[in-house]
């Protein structure tokens, strides 16, 4: 069967085009993620309109209280409250946003430094290309949370910019091998070929040419960086090693740790941010996976129709 | 596909957590009783021995069964270290070697104010508390069947006096003047100076540890003490006198084994130890611990928090602590304080150190970072009834002023120090206020540290927190802090003395180690106090001048305030009744239930077979 006989015949590709509700963009997957992503954002955009945040802090509330639904709960904390006094609602509030900004942070850095260097490496080719290649694939290979976890161990984050700063370290080599193999395709077709011949600047071609085509590729890596990094800081938080007064959710993770939340049953504490952590990064895949179907036509199947 | 693979791994694993989890609430309890007084200590003798010991070797008592050996929990990595060196600092001798492998010569028992003669026969000063005799039992041997002798009491304190680096160097040599051997079993300590409590302090396990004892006979053959790290397995390497022998390490655990041919049983002093085994083991967080405790994988257990207590007694109902029932923890002796570097700007002005005390909400500190479990009392020293005549010396103004915080005093004190109030923060000469409170990796000094943190940031001191491993200690010691959340004034469990001297002396340059006696960590000076607490010092228990220095000398501390109270510790230390009955609690208070401590072997010899 050919890829021919199974479109509708009807239905040619300028018809489609024409279809505002055919646009590859409009692919589930993606939407229904950025959906979740989007409501998460507002969550904590919005919730510090609605909620006092200086309760995220210790020794802000009573401690221990049960949720609201439960006995003994309160209204004025509806989700309950932890050991170290802090309300957990305003904990997830101030917490969520907390670790987004670390991962959007951490993700922009690593894909910022991956498209410069891929494309260097990919266009320039040569030593440019042994280099940056050597160095990428060096890093790659490099357990990256065992190297964290020792950095962590010697250096105080005193926020979570600087733990993305550090994150960052280990997320430009995904961005920069596959910016470079999008480069080395795209530096072979005609509309390169022709700046090539119209004298355009190696840099112009690089960034105005061929970046604007790698875009959902690079979206695609991007959504998914934004989860590694989450991970990673997640990872680090929970293990005690990074900022320890403003919430995020590896660190209510850790504080729910140290403090044997799980055997207290105290399950308003270490079930919220985990729910909320598989929420951000269901959010995540489901972008990455439709962004994916989005650059590239292969992936989608026609049998969904192409969403 | 492999993204698919992790998101379903990790909604298994939230549903799988779900239902692990068990429904327990806590509630905050009510602040706890301080122990029985501790009056200055007199000695007793130790129960005799009522069975004759089995003779076998230690080795095969590494297959011992459940219900023979003894766990107990240990809350700190071992990480396979194996400095076994008394004398160097980070040392591993906590890990059974302290409480099992030697014998103290004398154990102070908080319970009844008495000195249990261990070792010791006899522990004996002259009238003028300047010449000290010691006697010790006879019998007494090395686990390789050598003679302990005084020769190796002897060699173990001059090792330190003459090594500026090991043990209690600057202490010995602020006060011994020279030791004298009588015979194998009696030596003279002769003093500089007159000291009613010489012995109680160095050798009575008074607070945690007391000086540790080394062979001699293999000691001297050491090329460096200084790296020396007593262990070697083969040779026998730590030796001790005690009732176990180190028989395996592994990356988390020390295991020891009963010597049955120990001295005191062969002498009929006390009987064998009931466990054959004893096994120090780490597990992880306090999550993993007690878990491990509610599976009976632990006979005692270090401090734990007040709500993993009662969830882990609320599942296994054979677990008791001192108390039988809230708030369960005994208080500890080293009251917390936070410990100000009195030489770093702005805090080298009292007035700036005391706004930090004004700022401190100390009920909300015991509330949250301890649950309720503790008591209120702004003492550089424990709550005991035994302190609590030397407590009533400090002026009752300022303990007032800080049983709550007095933000409107700290307020004014700042303005007039030319700091102005901005968005958030004091600021002055355009300069934020700032504190970095340096914390222990120790969380119940962390949670002090939090609690405080905050209400000085709703203040406007931009405070943050910084957790240190062993950096701490080093950076106390060579001056690199602001101020640090700790116990460093520790030492008083019956007269003044001993915490006073803390803060005596100059203060220590920065980048140099304080000496005893002669510089202090907390980088504070004052003559007429270091004149005050060197009198107290050499002056007897009963002696009317001493409650006078004392409250002078308190006068000055509070005035200065060179460290601010913070809280009253408390240790919830578990027992588990399982496999072992017989345990220290306030019902049966025989020896202070402290499982770290060097009067641990005494519960050990004392704990029965579960029947």
């Amino acid at each position: 069967m050919t890829v021919e006989e199974t479109v509708d015949p009807k239905e040619s590709p300028a018809t489609r085009r024409v279809n505002v509700w055919d646009s590859p963009w409009l692919n589930t997957k993606f939407l229904v993620g950025g959906s979740i992503i989007v409501v998460v954002i507002l969550f904590g955009l919005l919730g510090p309109f609605f909620w006092n945040t200086e309760l995220a802090y210790t020794a802000s509330s009573p401690t221990n209280l049960p949720p609201m639904w439960m006995a003994k709960g309160s209204p004025e904390h509806p989700l309950g409250t932890e050991s170290n006094g802090r309300d957990m609602l305003a904990s997830l509030i101030v917490g969520i946003p907390a670790s987004l900004r670390v991962g959007v942070l951490a993700a922009t850095l690593g894909m910022g430094i991956g498209v410069l260097l891929g494309s260097l490496a990919g266009y320039l080719g040569g030593w440019w290309d042994h280099v940056i290649r050597t160095i990428s694939d060096s890093v790659l290979i490099i357990p990256s949370l065992a190297v964290l976890i020792a950095i962590a161990s010697y250096v105080q984050f005193p926020d979570t910019t600087m733990l993305a700063l550090v994150l960052a370290m280990f997320a430009w080599p995904g961005p920069t091998r596959l910016v470079r193999s999008q480069v080395l395709t795209l530096r072979e077709r005609g509309y390169i070929r022709m700046a090539l011949l119209s004298n355009v600047p190696p840099l112009e071609i690089m960034f105005v040419e061929m970046v604007p085509n790698m875009l959902p590729w690079l979206a695609a890596s991007f959504t998914g960086n934004i989860s590694g990094a989450i991970l990673g800081a997640t990872g680090l938080e929970a293990l005690g090693l990074g900022p320890t007064r403003v919430p995020s959710l590896g660190m209510i993770i850790n504080y729910a740790m140290t403090s044997s939340a799980l055997v207290r049953g105290m399950v308003w504490w270490w079930l919220p941010p985990i729910l909320a952590l598989i929420i951000i990064f269901t959010g995540f895949f489901l972008m990455t996976v439709g962004l994916d179907e989005i650059a590239n036509p292969r992936l989608r199947g026609y049998g969904n129709g192409g969403k | 596909m492999r993204s698919l693979y992790r998101l379903i791994a990790v909604l298994m694993l939230a549903t799988l957590l779900l239902s692990a989890c068990a429904q327990a609430t806590t509630q905050a309890p009510k602040a706890t009783e301080a122990p029985k007084a501790t009056e200055a200590p007199k000695a007793t003798e130790a129960p005799k021995a009522t069975e004759a010991p089995a003779v076998k070797d230690p080795k095969e008592y590494l297959n011992a069964a459940r219900e023979d050996t003894l766990i107990i929990d240990n809350p700190y990595r071992l990480e396979g270290k194996d400095n076994w060196n008394p004398y160097i600092p980070n040392n591993v001798t906590g890990w059974g070697l302290n409480a099992l492998g030697q014998d103290p010569l004398m154990m102070l028992n908080y319970g009844d104010g008495q000195l249990k003669m261990w070792s010791a026969d006899k522990f004996d000063s002259d009238a003028e508390a300047k010449v000290w005799t010691l006697t010790l039992k006879k019998g007494i041997t090395w686990n390789d069947g050598v003679a302990f002798t005084v020769d190796d009491i002897i060699y173990s304190i001059d090792l330190q006096i003459k090594n500026e680096t090991l043990g209690s160097h600057f202490y010995f040599v602020e006060w011994i003047d020279k030791m004298e051997k009588v015979d194998d079993g009696t030596m003279k300590f002769y003093l500089k100076k007159p000291n009613v409590r010489f012995a109680v302090e160095n050798f009575g396990v008074q607070i945690a540890g007391s000086t540790q004892f080394v062979p001699k006979h293999i000691w001297e053959t050491v090329a460096d003490p200084l790296t020396f790290k007593n262990y070697d397995p083969e040779k026998g390497l730590p030796l001790g006198t005690g009732p176990y022998i180190l028989a395996k390490i592994t990356e988390n655990e020390t295991i020891w084994v009963r010597n049955d041919k120990w001295w005191g049983a062969a002498t009929g002093f006390r009987k064998l130890p009931e466990p054959l085994k004893v096994i120090y083991s780490y597990v992880g967080t306090e999550e993993v611990r007690t878990q491990t405790g509610i599976d009976n994988g632990f006979d005692t257990m270090q401090d734990m928090t007040l709500g993993a207590f009662e969830a882990m007694k609320a599942q296994n109902d054979k677990w008791i602590a001192f108390y039988p029932d809230k708030p369960y923890a005994w208080l500890d002796p080293c009251a917390r304080i936070i410990s100000v570097n009195s030489s770093a700007a702005p805090w080298d002005d009292k007035e700036m150190r005391w706004v930090l005390s004004d700022v401190m909400d100390r009920q909300q500190i015991i509330d949250i970072a301890y649950e309720g479990t503790t008591v209120m009392a702004p003492y550089f020293w424990p709550a005991y009834p035994s302190m609590q005549k030397y407590a009533d010396l400090i002026d009752k103004a300022t303990i007032d002023r800080m049983l709550k915080p007095n933000l409107d005093k700290a307020e004014a004190t700042l303005k007039a120090k030319g700091y102005t109030k901005g968005d958030k923060y004091w600021t002055k000469d355009g300069k934020e206020l700032t504190l970095e409170i340096q914390v222990p990796e120790y969380i119940e000094l962390e949670r002090i540290g939090d609690v405080w943190l905050e209400q000085l940031q709703k203040f406007g001191i931009n405070a943050t927190k910084v957790r240190l491993e062993s950096a701490f200690y080093d950076n106390f010691n060579f001056g690199h802090y602001e101020v640090q959340s700790n116990w460093f004034a520790c030492g008083s469990v019956a007269e003044p003395w001993l915490t006073l001297r803390n803060f005596v002396g100059k203060a220590a340059p920065i980048d140099e180690r304080p000496q005893s006696g002669i510089t202090n960590g907390f980088r504070w000076s004052n003559d007429r106090y270091t004149e005050l607490v060197a009198e107290i010092g050499t002056l007897k228990w009963d002696d009317p001048k001493l409650m006078e220095d004392t409250k002078e000398a308190l006068k000055i501390l509070y005035d200065e305030l060179p460290a601010i109270p913070a809280a009253q510790a408390r240790k919830l230390v578990p027992f588990n009744d399982t496999y072992w009955t017989g345990w220290p609690t306030n019902d049966n208070y025989y020896m202070t239930p402290t499982n770290w401590w060097n009067n641990f072997i005494w519960t050990v010899t004392t704990i029965t077979k579960a029947k």
